[in-house]
């Protein structure tokens, strides 16, 4: 009779320890399944971003390609036709103003084209691209700008090289519109395997918390633009202020695992 | 005599680990559990102590412990039902109507009654902890280690304690012996698996699943 007991109380234990154990693995296969759901949410969280930023590429490009095509094009054709009719001497003071402000124009419209698809970026590289921009930029006369690039520069793609570009772009236009900054200064460094870019200003600007913040909080599509384009590159930003009351902004790219 | 030793320090080991949560309801458990052993060990060895007064030890502590352990899961998986608080008030007015009927006589009927009501709640409890997902890892949650303490311990002695019920008069040699091995070494094992519950109860887990 004991032997029945032992074997009773035997069997309840199996039972109970078959339970826990079938609880127990439960349990991971949920984890498992919930770990995979995670990463298929950010794969495609990725392709999504991937497609946004290509398809605003895509939209740049058609853009600046119709504005150099189309609006450059009849621009110059109009100016053409202006220096005909300015060989009478009757109009030449109208047509000289008129000249003058079509130049304007057509100016502007090579400024925006460029800023919208930098055709320097493909052929020159980053480098030159940033340069230009600096150049541009300082033309316009709302800021002044320099830049200035310590080589050597370590090689990167394309695809980086047009998302940094755009990064300082923002950057840029944001120190503009915002910061009431009179000068910006850009450089540019290598660092290893790592483009360094460092922007400094003399207007009022953020912290890194800031930045933060409008980063996870509602609005400010600026700043989620720069996190999502820094993040498209394996890319990192830091904002600080100097001791001598100057804003200066980091950003780091990291080159490997493109 | 070693495993009677170990069976009644090893409440300690919850009570003394969970020191942070002394004062609530799972760290009485143990504690209590600690108390009742310990005293009832050293009064026979030095005053003595007859059938009637073991029997109101052993009775104070089955009821005491059926309370706590059902409170514990109405709170958990039974959201504070009130009927079950009814129901919990009513089976103690039962046992203390039972005990004066029969001078506070030791049942194990009615302690068999009381494992498998345990049984019952630690199944539902585990179907809960599956079906609803509120805590993704089971090791760091302190109801997982509290509910397979109590289905060990009351899956390993309501065969035990039914057949001392039954069959205790024909068979007490062999009762013994197996109450000496099985009962304390179950009530050690629930002890240290009551370590972890007694040591995470209250702690709030964030269900982010691990890189």
């Amino acid at each position: 009779m004991i032997q029945f007991l032992v074997l009773g109380i035997a069997a309840m234990l199996c039972l109970a320890g078959g339970v826990i154990f079938f609880v127990v693995l439960y349990q991971r296969r949920i984890i498992h399944h919930q770990l995979e759901i995670k990463r298929i949410n950010e794969q495609k969280q990725q392709e999504l971003l991937k497609a946004s930023l290509e398809s605003e590429e895509r939209e740049r490009n058609r853009i600046a390609a119709e504005l150099h095509d189309d609006v450059g094009a009849t621009l110059s054709s109009v100016r053409l036709y202006l220096s005909t009719a300015e060989r009478l001497p009757q109009n030449r003071d109208a047509l000289g103003h008129s000249k003058q402000l079509l130049d304007e124009s057509i100016q502007k419209v090579r400024d925006i084209s460029h800023k919208l698809q930098p055709s320097t970026l493909e052929t020159f590289g980053l480098d030159i691209a940033l340069a230009s921009l600096a150049n541009v930029i300082d033309r316009a006369g709302v800021i002044r700008m320099s830049y200035q690039a310590i080589p050597p520069l370590p090689v990167m793609n394309t695809v980086k090289q047009l998302t940094l570009y755009r990064i300082v772009q923002e950057l840029i236009n944001n120190i503009i519109k915002h910061s009431a900054a009179d000068y910006v200064s850009l450089k540019a460094w290598g660092e290893g395997n790592q483009w360094m870019l460092g922007l400094e200003h003399d207007g009022t600007g953020i912290t890194q918390n800031e930045f933060l913040i409008y980063v996870d909080g509602p609005g400010s599509g600026g700043m989620k633009n720069i996190a999502n384009r820094l993040n498209s590159i394996n890319g990192s930003i830091c904002f600080e202020q100097t001791s001598e009351g100057k804003f200066t902004i980091f950003i780091k790219a990291n080159l490997e695992n493109l | 005599m070693l495993l009677l030793y170990c069976s009644i320090l090893s409440p300690l080991i919850p009570v003394i680990i969970g020191y942070k949560n002394a004062g609530k309801l799972l760290w009485w458990y143990p504690f209590l559990g600690f108390l009742v052993d310990a005293s009832v060990f050293v009064l026979k060895r030095t005053v003595g102590l007859n059938t009637f007064q073991l029997d109101i030890f052993y009775n104070s502590f089955l009821i005491i412990e059926f309370v706590l352990i059902t409170t514990l899961y109405n709170q958990v998986v039974l959201q504070n039902n009130r009927w079950v608080k009814m129901l919990i008030g009513a089976t103690v007015g039962l046992f203390l109507v039972y005990c004066f009927w029969t001078y506070c006589a030791f049942s194990f009927l009615i302690f068999s009654a009381f494992l498998s009501a345990y049984l019952l709640l630690t199944l539902y409890s585990f179907y809960i902890i599956i079906h609803e997902q509120k805590n993704l890892f089971l090791e760091k949650y302190w109801f997982f280690w509290f509910n397979v303490a109590v289905l060990l311990y009351a899956s390993a002695n309501i065969i035990f304690f039914l057949f001392i019920y039954f069959y205790n008069d024909v068979y007490k040699g062999q009762v013994n012996y197996v109450w000496e091995r099985l009962f304390l070494a179950s009530n050690i094992i629930k002890n240290l698996l009551l370590v972890p519950a007694v040591y995470l109860y209250g702690k709030v887990l964030k269900n982010i699943p691990p890189e």
